[in-house]
């Protein structure tokens, strides 16, 4: 891909800081890709529903993956054969997931604000990653444990619950760590 | 910290949605009514059936070796029964006495079947080591003794049942001569095959397939006189080789898992290889199979499962999980925990270590289950 030095945007936050962008990057985000082929170029496209914190990290995100994207395209243009290409292709692959782990090692106070901004942005990597970082955060957590960590009032009534735990009880017996048995040898 | 709670329900189904695991998923719909409502109760992302390694005894203990722990469900007096095999999560029992139910844990139901003794030509093919052993268990004063004797002539239960829309059901006991049917309706148990000795069942396309400890694979009509048909009478591995055989349905066929054994010094008897053959309709007969592809087989004491690896979490497609293949009248055979996966690539054998041996409950070793939670 060409460099692109060309067109840049300008990206307004809720609270009122100016991010510029090359193009291709806020392209990343589809809703932004529609104002801008659809709605005719703006100077700045305002986003009403991200704050400059929030605003700041879906840019790091997107120009990652945008340089990630030439990096591999231009790397296979120039290798001989797809084998090649191939094996060049994967470690960029690996660095990519291991950037976008850390990318999600934030508090959950940003990863909320980062779903719904992946959302409203129409980012899918982005929405797919914060999604699965939050699923994460929920693995092998008791009810009461996930209700906790995520400060969710429990607005369940005692008859629903008795009756999810009635259709299920099984995973909600208390957790039992047993090394009944060794790993297969 | 954000408010969790009142996301949207879209994107709470997404992440619900990348939730890898049943249990996690039941208990992040059981944490507040806005995450239960946005999410469906049976999640068709996750696996229906699960594997779990079932422990018996007073309580319940499935074991998941992917999450190295443990669930439990009490059952209480649990050592007065005798357990006879477990399918789709049913698990077959027999006792107090002589009372027959099938039991799902999770689901905590519990069907009634006709007691043993209602099982026609029950007695056939009684040895007089059968006679000897239930003695034994008289003098002995066993308190397991009224369950003592009608093990060995009932030696394995399983439930077969009809995934599609019918929802069909037939409950099979293995006898010592031929099988006992019971379907829900019937006034009693039926019985077929009688003289020859059974390995296995599977409903399969609509059928009930049988095989005896021969090889011989037939049909059973169940809509009318339980008549045996026979469709493939040659079988694929030696008569007489000392081998376990499997029915196991998977999605596209019909498959035979031949567990081959050999003995160490003491006698101990242990798994060393398998073979896996599938049903060819056209012009019946056997196939080898060497690959499994993504499928991964869980030999139960019941109904083994065949299951897509890439839907389960922790296990490998191209295996074959086993444990302690049961028969209580080759009780003296079982000294070690002949426990551990195969894999088809390379037949190699891993042994699954436990560490807590069964030495005096009626129940046999630990045994696969695959419940279906939905």
């Amino acid at each position: 891909m060409a460099d692109n030095g060309g067109k840049k945007i300008t990206l307004k936050s809720s609270d009122g800081e100016e991010f510029e962008v090359p193009e291709v990057v806020a392209m990343e985000s589809q809703t932004i890709r529609h104002v801008i082929e659809d709605v005719c170029a703006k100077n700045s496209i305002p986003l009403l529903n991200v704050n400059s914190k929030i605003l700041s990290k879906v840019i790091e995100y997107c120009k990652k993956h945008v340089a990630a994207a030439e990096a591999a395209a231009s790397k296979a243009s120039t290798e001989e054969g797809t084998a090649a290409a191939a094996s060049v292709t994967k470690p960029s692959d690996e660095d990519l997931k291991t950037w976008d782990a850390e990318f999600v090692k934030v508090d959950k106070g940003t990863l909320f604000n980062l779903i719904l901004a992946a959302n409203y942005l129409h980012i899918p990597g982005l929405l797919d990653l914060t999604c699965q970082a939050a699923a994460d955060m929920i693995k092998g957590k008791s009810a009461k444990e996930i209700r906790k960590f995520f400060n969710l009032k429990n607005c369940i009534s005692p008859e629903e619950e008795e009756e999810i735990r009635r259709e299920n009880q099984w995973a909600f017996e208390e957790e039992k760590r047993t090394r009944a048995f060794d790993a297969y040898a | 910290m954000g408010n969790w709670e009142y996301l949207p329900t879209d994107l709470i189904i997404s992440i619900s949605t990348c939730i890898a695991r049943n249990a996690d998923y039941i208990r992040f719909r059981a944490t507040c009514s806005s995450w239960r409502s946005a999410t469906d109760n049976r999640p068709h992302h996750l696996p229906r059936q699960i594997p779990f390694l079932l422990l018996p005894g007073e309580t319940f203990t499935f074991y998941s070796p992917s999450e190295n722990r443990s669930y439990l469900i009490p059952f209480p007096n649990g050592t007065q029964y005798h357990f006879l095999g477990s399918s789709h999560g049913w698990l077959f029992l027999m006792g107090p006495t002589t009372s027959l139910f099938l039991l799902n844990p999770f689901a905590r139901s519990m069907i009634a079947l006709p007691p043993v003794v209602e099982i026609p030509n029950l007695f056939d093919q009684v040895t007089p080591t059968d006679v000897e052993r239930y003695r034994g268990f008289m003098d002995r004063g066993d308190r397991l003794s009224t369950i003592g004797f009608w093990k060995y002539l009932l030696h394995k239960g399983k439930l077969c049942l009809d995934r599609g829309s019918t929802g069909f059901w037939i409950a099979v006991a293995f006898l010592k001569s031929g099988l006992a049917f019971y379907r829900p309706g019937d006034k009693s148990w039926a019985h077929a095959g009688r003289y020859w000795q059974f390995a296995d069942a599977e409903l399969y396309n609509g059928q009930l397939y049988t095989i005896t400890r021969g090889g011989i694979l037939s049909t059973i009509d169940l809509a009318g006189s339980f008549k045996e048909a026979v469709v493939v009478s040659s079988s694929p591995f030696l008569f007489g080789q000392d081998v376990s055989i499997y029915l196991v349905g998977s999605a596209q066929d019909l498959l035979l898992v031949v567990r081959k054994y050999s003995y160490n010094s003491t006698g101990c008897r242990k798994t060393i290889g398998f073979e896996v053959y599938k049903l060819e309709t056209e012009e019946p007969g056997w196939t080898r199979v060497n690959k499994l592809g993504d499928q991964v087989i869980f030999l139960e004491r019941g109904t083994s499962v065949s299951l897509p690896a890439s839907k389960l979490d922790g296990f490998e497609g191209n295996c074959i999980h086993f444990t302690e293949a049961y028969d209580p009248c080759e009780e003296d055979k079982y000294k070690g925990m002949d426990i551990g996966c195969y894999e088809l690539e390379g037949g190699n054998i891993r042994q699954l270590l436990c560490c807590s041996p069964y030495s005096e409950s009626a129940w046999p070793g630990p045994t696969w289950v695959t419940p279906c939670l939905w």
